[in-house]
């Protein structure tokens, strides 16, 4: 099932530094946002990533995205270090990711017409002419599902289900490889989330696009991915296709994760299992497991010991001490 | 007090607001009523008139554009509706009690958790000094907030989303309200602090006997926690039903494209079922049945005359014109 990998991170790690320790103290306080995060982006495939918030999902997607540097690790799209590409290369790769965010009230310029707004990446980049430019912005309103007459009106006059499909149109304009989907239907109404996952489907038949998908919604990560990664506190801590993984969870915090989906259905008896407390602040970390004050299998040895992601099955990777002595 | 008695009862409310560019119908003919020790689930998108109604209940409606022009609330027997301000202070708080979306709106920001506490368990009890400092470790207590005798003196910003909105519980304990309204209590909050929160409002719902009305655009929300459902849709309540006869037993169209329109866990389909079009603009509603230009099952008619109320069993209220076919 796996295919041509198209973006591979290694060992990605992103600091964000806090200042000071103290005033005389040179050293520096640092917020762990991702720390030592691998998987690998195949053709074609979606690739869900999942956790809570803070957990650093989104931080992974803007690291891949350029929009950050990185602390440590690397990213190879195709093969070669994005941070090494310059000039013409670098302008390459930027047409080649896109990318869609949760907001699309703040990701449109409210003073653009919103033929000028899916238009504005194809002039950055020189790639079509003038005629065709026009040609194009009228096709892609269409492939999101829009008429072309939209494209002389303002972003206020259009509804929230209406504006994500302006910003995926703008994300196709330059024929992307890979799109980052950043919390793309979370802000959206049921009724309309159904309507963008369908059109997210469609298009990636369509254009063979890469989906880098990342949410903290479970139900509908599994509904659109091939493969899917659980992130907390900044790393991993399981990964495997997505039929292996809900159906046979390993790791205790996606075993909590899956039954604090509320399924709508009232006969459905569901035994949540339901953690104590808050996700810990990242800053505290130095030994041990992440989850282990909240977990409900912690022995001591996870007090001390931190758990490596491990393949105990085969394509099913898991961060768990407990899960590794079993198998 | 028996147990069927019905303490709140919303009589053909409508609130409009008049706005510069035209007369918005928020709730327009809104009835249902809310037993004691009832959960009363709200649902609907956004702009469907859901918090209006928890609003109106508060009398809370944003002046000067917002006004309850018609219909009655009666709590035991009282209209709420014709209260003056001033007597509307003695109802919130005491016996209605609201757990908004953000609790960062609902709590003052230069006040440590424990003065706010305090300050709603003096509505009930004359507690001082340290009577009061140990009542308020016990309502953080109750809500299960860890460390809760240091966390008395932390600001709302130190609290986390989850915490904030387990203090305001911790608050709607110390009233002990009649009825609790919680307008999205979870949507800002991530699954497994949702799990706990649900937990909670479900506990001090058992314990109090607390009328709960949550409002939510999450059926997975509503399929745990209501006994009673009220779907809206552009300021019209279209289907309300038990939480069973909702899930299983709808007949309006809208309630059913909600239903399916949601992936299932486990069962990997490979396309959703969708509801065609957009939300309607509330600005432009015809006489109609609001839902026409979305629905598949219009006729002509839906187009000219909103649907009567009509009854699909017991309980089951519902109003479209081809229900029986559906």
């Amino acid at each position: 099932m796996k295919g041509e990998s198209i973006l591979k991170v290694n060992n990605l790690k992103k600091y964000f530094s806090m200042g000071k320790e103290g005033i005389f103290s040179g050293k520096a306080r640092m917020v762990k946002a991702v720390d030592g995060v691998d998987f690998s982006l195949y053709k074609g495939q979606t690739f869900g990533l999942v956790g809570e918030s803070g957990c650093g999902k989104s931080t992974t997607g803007r690291c891949i995205l350029k929009l950050y540097g990185i602390t440590n690790g690397e990213i190879l799209f195709q093969g070669k270090n994005i941070h090494s590409f310059e000039g013409k290369e670098r302008m390459q790769y930027r047409r080649e990711v896109q990318a869609v965010f949760q907001d699309p009230y703040g990701s449109l310029n409210p003073r653009m017409r919103i033929g000028e707004f899916i238009e504005e990446p194809m002039l950055v980049h020189g790639t079509f002419n003038s005629r065709d430019r026009k040609k194009r912005v009228a096709k892609l309103l269409g492939v999101v599902g829009l008429s072309s007459d939209h494209a002389s009106r303002y972003p206020h006059e259009f509804s929230g289900g209406q504006r994500q499909r302006i910003c995926i149109a703008r994300a196709l304009s330059l024929n992307p490889k890979l799109v980052i989907l950043d919390e793309p239907v979370s802000a959206l109404d049921v009724s309309i989330r159904a309507q963008i996952l369908n059109l997210l489907m469609d298009l990636q038949e369509e254009f063979g696009l890469t989906y880098l998908f990342i949410s903290h919604d479970l139900s509908v990560v599994e509904h659109i991915s091939d493969f899917v990664a659980v992130m907390y506190l900044a790393k991993i801590v399981e990964m495997a296709p997505c039929d292996m993984i809900f159906k046979n969870p390993l790791h205790p915090y996606t075993n909590a994760l899956l039954s604090a989906i509320l399924v709508p259905d009232p006969e459905l008896a569901q035994d949540a299992i339901i953690l104590e407390g808050d996700a810990a602040d990242p800053r505290g970390l130095e030994k041990g497991c992440r989850f282990r004050d909240r977990c409900f299998n912690a022995t001591d040895e996870c007090m001390e010991k931190e758990p490596e992601l491990i393949e105990v099955e085969p394509n099913h990777k898991v961060a768990c001490l407990r899960v590794a002595q079993k198998k | 007090m028996s147990a069927n008695e019905k303490i709140l009862e919303v009589r053909n409310l409508k609130t409009y607001f008049f706005t510069n560019v035209g007369v918005v119908k928020a709730v327009d003919g809104g009835t249902f009523h809310l037993k004691k020790g009832q959960a009363l689930g709200i649902v609907g998108e956004s702009g469907s008139g859901k918090s209006v109604t928890s609003l109106s209940i508060l009398r809370l409606v944003p002046k000067p554009a917002g006004r309850i022009v018609e219909g009655e609330i009666l709590y035991r027997g009282e209209d709420l509706v014709k209260k003056s301000q001033k007597e509307m202070r003695e109802y919130r708080g005491n016996r209605l009690f609201m757990i908004s979306q953000d609790p960062m709106t609902s709590l003052n920001p230069v006040f440590t958790i424990g003065n706010q506490i305090g300050e709603a368990i003096r509505k009930r009890q004359k507690l001082n000094g340290n009577d009061l400092k140990e009542k308020i470790i016990e309502m953080l207590k109750l809500v299960h907030i860890r460390a809760s005798e240091t966390r008395v003196h932390a600001y709302p910003h130190q609290f986390s989303g989850g915490m904030k909105q387990r203090a305001m519980i911790s608050m709607a304990l110390a009233c002990q309200p009649e009825i609790l309204i919680a307008d999205e209590p979870t949507t800002a909050l991530d699954v497994t602090i949702q799990a706990q929160i649900l937990k909670l409002m479900m506990e001090v719902r058992e314990q109090y006997q607390t009328s709960i009305i949550l409002i939510t655009h999450d059926l997975g929300v509503i399929a745990r926690f209501c006994d009673y459902v009220l779907v809206m849709y552009a300021g019209k309540i279209v289907e309300r039903a038990d939480v069973k006869t909702l899930f299983k037993g709808n007949r309006h169209p809208y309630t059913r494209g909600l239903i399916n329109s949601l992936p299932h866990l486990g069962k990997k389909q490979r396309r959703l079922e969708t509801i065609k079009g957009q939300p309607p603009d509330l600005l432009n509603l015809t006489g109609g049945c609001p839902f026409e230009p979305r629905c598949d099952y219009s006729v002509e008619r839906c187009s000219v005359e909103y649907p009567p109320v009509e009854s699909a069993g017991k309980g089951h209220l519902l109003s479209c014109w081809r229900w029986r076919e559906i």
